[in-house]
């Protein structure tokens, strides 16, 4: 049995992304760099998660681009082998484990000894004041100890890269001001390279530490991702 | 109070009709009950336990009695091992695909094997299997006919594809994007399986396997037509033999009764909890529906391999067969009363039946309002119960409970027709008890608030729902009446002698081409049947004891 993981940070990179969806092409090149939060906005049916899905290799059809974390490319890679953390819509928690299995699933995906993910479970869900439950069933959370504990899932096992795909998109307006709090307060654990996708200008104003948009680029007729703010204060 | 608009009249006297519709509901469920399915058990319990000075012990544990026992296991354990493993690598592979196809027609090939009736699976065996039949005539020549092996062979064929469709349904139902998240956490195929995947199959799989084992338990005609006698005597074909085809046993009949209801209570005792166990999960993303040929074709094959071994009983002989049948005026005769009882039979416990539903769910809903809860619970629990008893037991605590007024020797039309009713009472409440939990007060408030009679607001709102599920209950207990074979063998007489019944005797008189092809009739009828169930309802229902807990996947 294996202690903590421990890999390197290194920067997401998109080159050349390309993928046909109707009538429309959508490109993609850029970078997010140690302890970014980029912001990706865009509006509906843009192709935001699509975009995402296959930065994590879950979606790999008629797609043109490579993806980098620092040198290493994972554009042929099997999503468990990305070593990308990736926190879904909807938590997709596994009803079948307790808050505490569900957290640390990563590690003990890498063979990491219980006593050791269990220690480093109890740790990250006392930050996000979860480890009064930490042993029971998911279940029994409410919306938003759920997106918490998928916060957590993804980011503990010390992923390469963090994705997040609209995560507060079904939260009420407190809860999303809390967890938007609790994810900076999180990757502040683990500073790894993060893409948020939202539709949400308030996410931007809270996390982002960089904004992506997709824009329509009326000269190449493509939607494009295009940087269009930057701020030097990351919280990494 | 009455009201003395003229809208409130029509509101009292609207209330007034259903009271007493859930009055008359009540009675009929709780008279249905006790008389079809507590006094007959009870019957055979007292009476197995009390009837001599020893307590019926010495019954009990007779050493004859005690063989047969250890064979039945024997067999329900092969059986049900073979079907179980067979049944989940198909169930998983078939589900992993399923979620991206529409709902394929393909699909009830897989449901339709559960409705084929047994004798016709026997007949179908014997050709396959017998000493001049396909296998024979092939050059494979085995001893496998009228031996345990062929019992076990039959009912793995009926029942893979039983537990396959289960477990698909179940594989179906889980979240693509669970998996996923496994993929982004590091797991590969090994945990995904079991970290994912088995926790939510495995209540159904469980559930699966004890229904297997307790319907193999109750296996009745395929025993008799497959075993051979004496080599090959299980529990079932003991209670008949000792009752109907020789001395008349009845101290023994009743050891083997409660040996027999021992062994197959407990097994639906743990389909209960195992199907309660279950987790259903609520879809916030649709699936993606791809037509795609490869997996309709898998589907198919699938499905065909597990019907086709009956078909068998389809030759070039049968129309000239069958020609012959339809000109000799005795077996024209035999046909057309068997046929004549068997259809009046179907016809009589599916709608007997599906009213008595009805009735229950009516009782169900009028204690949900009352807020009985314990008492909702336990009705519902008891209203399954017949699921886990034999006919044969059921038959046979009707034998000793109502012998003043039932001569079993003479036939009783209405024994048997009570008997298939409770018999196939589960099933269609299986079907129907979804539809009557899913209300719609909401809408149908909402029609009376726009005007709707409260006719019209039932016809228009409550009917499209209920029509569905109604007609696949009449049509799954019409086949499954048909083909029935228990609960006629105990209460037959020469005038009430149904199709099934014939064609064993047929068998019996070594009269193996008629009986192919009058057989392959009541086969087509029931595959029809079972067509028209599949197509008009939900038939994953029949696998569900209790309504599915709902798991919200979404925030």
């Amino acid at each position: 049995m294996k202690s903590i993981v421990s890999v390197q940070l290194m920067p997401l990179r998109v080159e050349n992304f390309e993928k046909k969806m109707g009538s429309i092409t959508l490109s993609a090149y850029f970078t997010v760099n140690v302890g970014e939060r980029a912001v990706l906005l865009g509006k509906s049916g843009s192709g935001k998660t699509t975009l995402l899905r296959w930065i994590a290799g879950l979606d790999q059809r008629d797609f043109k681009g490579k993806v980098f974390a620092g040198d290493r490319d994972l554009t042929y890679l099997a999503p468990e082998f990305r070593n990308i953390g990736f926190v879904f819509q909807d938590a997709n928690l596994f009803t079948s484990l307790t808050v505490m299995d569900n957290v640390t699933f990563g590690l003990r995906m890498r063979g990491v000894s219980r006593c050791v993910r269990e220690a480093e479970g109890a740790l990250w869900l006392e930050k996000v004041g979860l480890k009064g439950q930490s042993f029971s069933p998911v279940t029994q959370l409410s919306g938003g100890e759920r997106q918490r504990v998928a916060f957590v899932r993804a980011l503990i096992w010390r992923p390469q890269i963090v994705l997040l795909d609209e995560p507060f998109s079904a939260l009420d307006p407190e809860l999303r001001a809390a967890l938007r709090r609790d994810l900076v307060e999180i990757h502040r654990l683990w500073p790894a390279p993060m893409l948020l996708v939202t539709h949400d200008e308030k996410d931007i104003e809270v996390l982002a530490t960089s904004r992506l948009d997709l824009q329509w680029d009326p000269v190449s007729d493509q939607r494009k991702v295009v940087r269009s703010r930057a701020r030097d204060d990351c919280d990494g | 109070m009455k009201v003395r608009t003229e809208s409130g009249a029509v509101a009292f006297r609207n209330r007034d009709l259903v009271f007493y519709l859930t009055m008359i509901s009540i009675l009929w469920t709780v008279l249905f009950w006790l008389s079809a399915v507590l006094v007959p058990v009870a019957a055979v319990i007292t009476q197995a336990l009390f009837q001599d000075s020893q307590g019926g012990w010495r019954a009990l544990l007779d050493p004859t009695v005690l063989s047969v026992v250890r064979l039945t296991l024997w067999q329900v354990f092969w059986s049900t091992l073979w079907s179980g493993t067979l049944g989940l690598l198909l169930g998983l592979w078939i589900g992993s695909f399923l979620a991206n196809l529409p709902r394929s027609r393909a699909h009830a090939l897989l449901v339709v094997p559960f409705g084929v009736p047994t004798s016709v699976v026997g007949i179908a065996w014997v050709t396959w299997l017998g000493r001049t039949g396909v296998f024979a005539y092939w050059g494979f020549h085995s001893e496998w006919i009228y031996s345990l092996k062929a019992v076990i062979l039959a009912h793995v064929f009926l029942n893979v594809p039983w537990v396959a469709y289960l477990v698909s349904q179940a594989r179906k139902d889980l979240p693509h994007s669970l998996l996923e998240a496994a993929k982004t956490l590091g797991a590969d195929r090994k945990c995904q399986f079991r970290y994912v995947v088995w926790p939510h199959v495995s209540s159904v799989f469980w559930g699966a396997c004890a229904q297997v084992s307790s319907l193999c338990t109750m296996s009745f005609s395929l025993v008799l037509g497959l075993g051979g006698g004496p080599p090959v005597q299980t529990l079932e074909t003991e209670i008949y033999e000792r009752l109907r085809y020789g001395l008349l046993d009845i101290s023994g009949a009743l050891a083997c009764g409660v040996w027999e209801l021992a062994l197959t209570l407990v097994p639906w005792v743990l389909v209960l909890y195992f199907y309660s166990k279950h987790k259903k999960f609520n879809f916030n993303q649709p699936h993606k529906q791809v037509r795609r040929l490869r997996h309709h074709a898998t589907l198919w094959g699938l499905g065909g391999f597990f019907v086709i071994p009956y078909l068998v009983i389809f030759n070039g002989q049968t129309p000239a067969t069958l020609l012959r049948v339809v000109l000799d005026p005795d077996s024209r005769l035999q046909v057309l009363m068997a046929l004549d009882v068997s259809v009046r039979l179907a016809v009589a416990a599916s709608l007997g039946c599906v009213l008595t539903v009805v009735a229950a769910l009516m009782t169900l809903n009028w204690l949900k309002k009352c807020k009985f809860k314990s008492l909702e619970s336990i009705m519902n629990l008891l209203l399954k119960l017949p699921s886990g008893v034999s006919v044969l037991v059921l038959g046979l605590g009707v034998w000793i409970a109502y012998s003043r007024w039932v001569d079993p020797f003479e036939g009783s039309f209405l024994v048997v027709l009570g008997l298939q009713m409770t018999l196939f009472f589960p099933v269609a409440f299986r079907l129907l008890s979804p539809i009557s939990e899913s209300h719609s007060t909401l809408e149908l408030e909402g029609a009376v608030l726009l005007g709707a009679s409260r006719f019209q607001a039932f016809w228009i709102i409550e009917w499209p729902r209920w029509k569905g599920p109604l007609f696949a209950s009449l049509a799954a207990v019409a086949g499954g009446g048909l083909g029935e074979v228990g609960a006629v063998s105990l209460f037959y007489s020469e005038r009430l002698i149904s199709m099934p019944l014939l064609l064993s005797r047929w068998m019996g008189q070594y009269r193996f081409a008629e009986a192919q092809a009058v057989g392959g009739l009541l086969l087509l009828l029931s595959f029809a049947l079972m067509l028209i169930a599949f197509e008009l309802g939900e038939l994953g229902e029949l696998g569900r004891l209790v309504p599915r807990r709902q798991v919200e996947v979404t925030l």
